[in-house]
Order: C-alpha cells, then structure tokens, then sequence
C-alpha cells in the first residue's frame, strides 16, 4: 500500500527535528555550521564553533519540500534547495556545488 | 565618539587623504623637503567620506577621558590596526598614546572648542607622530539610502506607527538621507527577478553615485524574487559581477504571506501591504549591506522574520512582537566596526566578524562586597530536563548595599551564558520583561538574598542540547547612581545521556519545540505544540519529575472555560517532583489562592509534600512560612 506523502513529509520533517553536529571536514564544507539545530516551528540556527565565525546557514526558515530535497534559507536571506539524505542518526546534504555535507545527531 | 549612559566606546578610521599629484619628484630630491599645503576636508561640511582605496588604519580607542576635566588635557590611548587592501586584513601595530590638548580650531569648524592636538607616542614612548581632533557632526557616520521600485511596488519608508529610517539610524548615530528615487522600474523578464537582474537594475536604475565620496544603500523594491520570499542581498559571492560588494539589495511586495497562526495579525496579506513587516525587511537587507548578519540574540533587526514570527508570545501576535532596533552588539558594529567593514563597496559579505578589530566596551565596574554564589539545584539532569539554578547575592561587607528589589528574571537585571562540552556558547535572556521603574532595596551587613532561574532555551536555541558538562555563568547587574555594576558567579552541570529510546524521542521533542519555554515560563493552554512537548516530557519516568511543576502549575490556574483542576496537580506532585525554592513559593501561594470548589483533600496532599520540601531542604524565610500557613 502506498504511503501518504504528506504523512511520510511529515515524518521526515520530525526526523529532521533536533540537534546536530557537522563531521565533515572538507574545505568546501566549511562554510556551514559545526552544529545545526532545527525545530518545530520550522525554523534553524546553525553555529559555528567559534562564536564570531561566519556561517552560511546562521538562522532562518527551513522547509522539506519532497523525501529529498529540502530549502533553506541562508545568511544574506537566499531560499537554496539542496539534496538530503535523513536517518535517524545522519544526515547528509549536498549543495548546488556539488559540495557533501554531513551531520551526525548529537540529541 | 559615543557614549550609552557610563559606557564610553570610541574608535576611530584613518585614511590617507592627500597624495601630492606630483609625486613621484621628478629631478633631484630638494633639501630641506619643501612643505607642501595637505588638502583638508572642509569640517563645515560635516562628516568627511574619503575613497574607499586610501583606507589605511582602524583605532580601537582603549583610553578615553570618561567624564569632566579641569585640565586642558587627558591622554588617549588607542591600537592601531593597519589595513591591507589586496589581502583585506588588519595588522596591530601596536598600542599607543597621545596627550590630546584642547586648542581653538582653525576656521571652519563647527565647534571652535572642540578641537585637540596631540602628539603620539609608541609603546617604548617615542614620539612617532601628531594626532589631530575636532568636532564635525553629533553623528558618527552618514549615509544616503535610495529606494527605486517597480510601480505596483510599495515604498517601504516607515513601519506605519511612527518609526521611519531616521528613527532607526538615530538610535546608532548614523546621519541617513532617504531618497525615493524612480517608482517605474520597469521589469526585465516578468514580475520575478532573478539576483543578477537586481544586480543590474541597481546599476541601471540607481542614481549617478561615486562610493569614494558617499555611502549610497540601494533597495530595489520588485514584485516578486526568485531566490526567496521577502527580501535578499544580493550583491554577494558570484552576483556581485562588478566586485563591488554589498551596494543594495531587494524586496518583494508582492509575496503572499502564508494564512497560518504564526503569521499572526498579518496571515494572508499581500507582504507589501504589511507595512511594517515589509518595512522591517528593507531594514534587515539594508543591515547586511551594511556588513551585518543574522542576529537570534533578540526579535531586532537582523532576526529573521520567521523567527521572530515564530516566536510571538501569545497575547502578542507578530508583528506587534517585533523589536524597532538593532540588537546592542549589531548596534556597536555599527558605530564602531571599520569603514571598510560597513560602507558599500568595502569588504566583501560573508568574512568573520573575529577577522576585524573594533573597540572595547568599557569595562563595567565589579560590585565590590557582593558575591553571587551559583549552584545548581541538582548538580546532574538527564538530557532535556530544564536546568535550575540558584544564586544567592551576599553581602560580605559591614555596611548595608544596595541591590535590586527584585531579581527574577523579568527584572531584566540577570542574563547568562551556557557553555557546553564543546566549548561553544549560548546566552540565555528574559523572554518577557517588565518595564517598571527600577528600584533598589538595601541588603543588610552579612545577609544573603536568594533566587532561582529554569533554563531550558536561550536566544540560540536549547541551552543544553547534548549529554556532557557544561559551565552555567550567571551575571546581575544593576545602575547606582548612573553607574552599572556587575556580579558574577558561575556553575557547572552534568547532563546525563538517554537510557533508552522514547526518552531520547521525549528529549528532541521538547528541546525542539521553542514554545517549552513558553510554557514554562508564563504557561498557557493555547501553546499546543509547547504543552504537547512539555506532556512527552510527563510520559517518561526520567524526565516526569522535572516537568511535573511546569504541568501542576498550568493546571492549577484556570484557562478560558477550563476550571484549576487541583485532582491533577496532585497526581502530578510527589515526593520526587524537582522544585527550586521559587516554584515550591508558587505552588504555594495558588494552593493558597485556591477555590473553594477544589477538592480539599488534593489541595492538602500538595500542601503536604510542599512542607515536606521545606522541612528537609534550607528554604528562606518567607516560602516556609507561607508552606506552613497551608
């Protein structure tokens, strides 16, 4: 039986929910956040370890749009989508570059 | 030169501003070297703007004269960072100082006693140059803000209650011009505009601007944008195609705002007409033109609109909840960091602000014989537990002090910072605030006052997101006499991993849903989503006892047409429910308050275990006589 999408997007969308820290370590990834945190309401902070650090995710809104795809929105307000793969404990993204990022849950 | 009650911030931007045109000499080199005239700026013309390209030396001010002298003179003390262009990088050079003396100014300043000369020693006390002041502007910088627009797009001058750019930029010392310039932009492909199509319509539509003689801000109001919703700078990374960064940015008037209740009083509307959402937006753009980014330290200007949307606390609803400033860090960048930092045209958007200098704050003064002592209420809470936290302000001296009659935190007087396993920092704030007038009560010799403070979320999202141990600093502060005064005291916590999986879903679900705090703090039947989060945390055993007040508080007032239910407070309230001495007051005090329809034998049960707390722990005064008065 085929699942209904919007029940599987909002399942994503809890998974998606909560807090989690970079373990990437490649020059194009570090430019994103060491630890990113999303919430119900649809909104994210992500932080570098430094507190003065730039980060190109620093707050916004975030929306799943399909099981693979979601948007964000970035320092200067720019809406990017970007590929992701979710799982409990990862999660992964990989930007218009090309560039993969990857995130380990840490709560 | 700015000053904030005793704060006194100073700084200051070099450039070099006159290169003889017949350089390099043509023949012999003359001696003696000729003097040759410097080509002044006029001081009658106000704040001088010099090219961007001769920018040479940031001075972060580290002495200043703080109040009145009767000697002609006082010492300045100042580092200076030199700026390299190609590499965009500061070097200290060093600290200095200079024996500023006032002098009458030459003709054409506005001030004739305003004026100071110095001459500037290096570390070692070698003269190694002149330094001279004079009072041009009671402004610290100026700008020109041009809006252009598509003509169905709306100006965005004002927020529609009174604040317009001017009061904006006169909280921060900015001298703004604001132009309404060309209201036909005419559309290049359709009522979507790409970034770079902004880009090109800045340069195509904005009026003739020279960057090395004005800081010229250009907002392009359009209908809709294809790479966001309300509003972009664009003139960053590959679209700034001129290499001549952060000139403008743009906003879309004809987003539809999203018809849910987090939009609040402006769901549904067409975003041009939300005035002071769309107004806000222009601000936000135009602040990171100016080399600023997003801010969730407050709901100020460089928070983004769905978070501060998002984070109205009911009865407010967005946007009546927005801030009509820039938070205070975000207003010091904007006094005090470089030129080359702020103006359009300098550094490029997207460097750290730890890469520039900027001048230091003034120190503020200690509260000498008043220690705050920190302690957290259980020295190990599980994983998305609130933390609570006791202070207690001693006086340790023989002479009465004054402190602050009221120290909770919607006093305003205590804010803190969370640093976790990993080093990194969060701040925690109040998120309600009561604006009364502050009064001061006097702490006797040897007496101690005692308060308490749940933290679960802060400006940057849970404060405590991870297992691990994490340093909690507490700071009061309070004016006497104008003069601001600081306590500090710290603590630590363990935060203890998940036993097992429905605690770690309980965990993510409250520390994930920001209106948890909302609950916590002021309660409310009608924030689903935080009563939901605050129930998940109720359904496990780990983490029952440390919401269990949060729950018996909610229930026990009443809300619309659901009466106090005192069978569920006392269902929710044992002998392992975790309390700090202010909660334990509270429940006090509606167990006192309660009506007489609640059932008796609840209300005594929950008067009962709250005596047990106070006979087993070391309450103040005042909590266990209102415990046994039950």
């Amino acid at each position: 039986m085929e699942r209904d999408p919007a029940e599987t997007k909002e399942q994503l969308r809890r998974l998606f929910i909560g807090v989690w820290r970079k373990v990437s370590n490649t020059t194009c990834s570090r430019i994103y956040p060491d630890r990113l945190e999303f919430d119900a309401r649809g909104t994210y902070a992500g932080r570098k370890s430094g507190e003065l650090e730039f980060s190109f995710w620093d707050s916004g809104g975030f929306e799943l749009l399909t099981e693979t795809q979601v948007k964000i929105s970035t320092a200067n307000d720019a809406e990017i989508v970007y590929e992701y793969s979710l799982s409990k404990t990862e999660l992964v993204f990989t930007d218009q570059h090309g560039c993969v990022i990857h995130y380990r849950r840490a709560m | 030169m700015q000053r904030d009650g005793s704060n006194t911030i100073a700084s200051g931007d070099l450039y070099l501003h006159h290169i003889p045109s017949f350089w390099p000499w043509p023949g012999p080199i003359p001696q003696p070297w000729p003097i040759f005239p410097v080509a002044e700026p006029n001081p009658s013309n106000g704040i001088p703007i010099f090219a961007r390209g001769r920018y040479r030396y940031y001075l972060s001010v580290t002495q200043i004269l703080e109040g009145f002298t009767i000697a002609n003179s006082f010492t300045l003390g100042f580092e200076m960072h030199r700026f390299d262009l190609a590499t965009r990088t500061w070097t200290n050079e060093g600290a200095f100082t200079a024996l500023m003396t006032w002098t009458t100014a030459p003709p054409g300043y506005p001030s004739t006693a305003d004026f100071l000369t110095g001459e500037v020693k290096n570390g070692s006390g070698a003269v190694v140059g002149a330094l001279t002041m004079g009072w041009v502007s009671a402004y610290l910088r100026r700008a020109v803000v041009e809006i252009d627009r598509v003509s169905v797009s709306e100006a965005p001058l004002d927020n529609g209650t009174g604040v317009d750019w001017l009061t904006i930029f006169d909280q921060i010392g900015w001298d703004v011009d604001v132009l309404e310039s060309n209201s036909n932009v005419t559309e290049p492909s359709g009522e979507s505009w790409s970034d770079a199509e902004l880009h090109a319509g800045m340069l195509a539509w904005r009026d003739s601007v020279n960057l090395d003689q004005e800081w010229r801000y250009h907002v392009l109001c359009v209908r809709r944008l294809d790479s966001t919703s309300r509003g972009i700078m664009y003139d960053a990374y590959g679209t700034d195609s001129n290499n001549v960064p952060r000139e403008g940015c743009g906003i879309s008037s004809h987003w539809i705002i999203p018809n849910t209740n987090t939009w609040g009083l402006v769901a549904g509307l067409r975003f041009g007409t939300a005035t002071g959402p769309y107004f806000r937006t222009a601000l936000h753009e135009t602040g990171h033109a100016a080399g600023l980014y997003h801010n969730t330290v407050d709901l100020g200007i460089m928070n983004t609109t769905d978070v501060i949307a998002a984070g109205a606390v009911p009865p407010v609803q967005f946007p009546n909840n927005i801030q009509w400033s820039f938070a205070p860090d975000d207003k010091k960048r904007l006094r005090h960091m470089p030129d080359v930092w702020v103006r359009p045209g300098g550094i490029p958007f997207g460097s750290s602000y730890s890469t520039a200098p900027i001048s230091p704050d003034d120190l503020v003064a200690e509260a000498k014989g008043i220690e705050l002592r920190v302690s957290p209420l259980l020295e190990s809470v599980p994983i998305g537990a609130p933390v609570r936290i006791s202070f207690r302000l001693v006086n340790t001296t023989k002479e009465a002090l004054p402190i602050p009659s009221s120290l909770s935190m919607k006093s305003g007087h205590v804010r803190g910072k969370v640093i976790d396993p990993s080093g990194s920092m969060r701040t925690f704030s109040p998120i309600v605030r009561c604006l009364e007038e502050e009064t001061l009560n006097f702490l006797g010799p040897g007496s101690s006052a005692t308060y308490s403070v749940t933290l679960l979320r802060g400006g940057q999202g849970a404060l405590f997101p991870s297992p691990g141990a994490y340093r909690v600093l507490v700071d009061v502060m309070w004016d006497v006499a104008g003069s601001p005064l600081r306590v500090r005291g710290e603590t630590s916590v363990m935060v203890t991993q998940t036993v097992d999986e429905a605690h770690a879903a309980a965990a993510r679900r409250i520390l994930a849903t920001p209106d948890s705090l909302v609950v916590l703090v002021v309660g409310g039947d009608h924030l689903k989503d935080g009563v939901d989060a605050i129930n998940a945390g109720l359904s496990h055993p780990v983490l029952r006892p440390h919401f269990a007040f949060v729950e018996a508080k909610r229930l026990a007032k009443r809300f619309g047409k659901r009466k106090a239910d005192w069978k569920a407070v006392a269902d929710l309230v044992d002998e392992t429910t975790v309390m700090s001495q202010a909660e334990v007051k509270r429940l006090a005090e509606l167990a006192r308050d309660a009506e007489k329809e609640a059932p008796r034998e609840s209300v005594q049960w929950v008067s009962k275990m709250l005596r047990r707390y106070v006979d087993t722990t070391s309450a103040d005064e005042d909590t266990a006589t209102l415990v046994r008065s039950l």
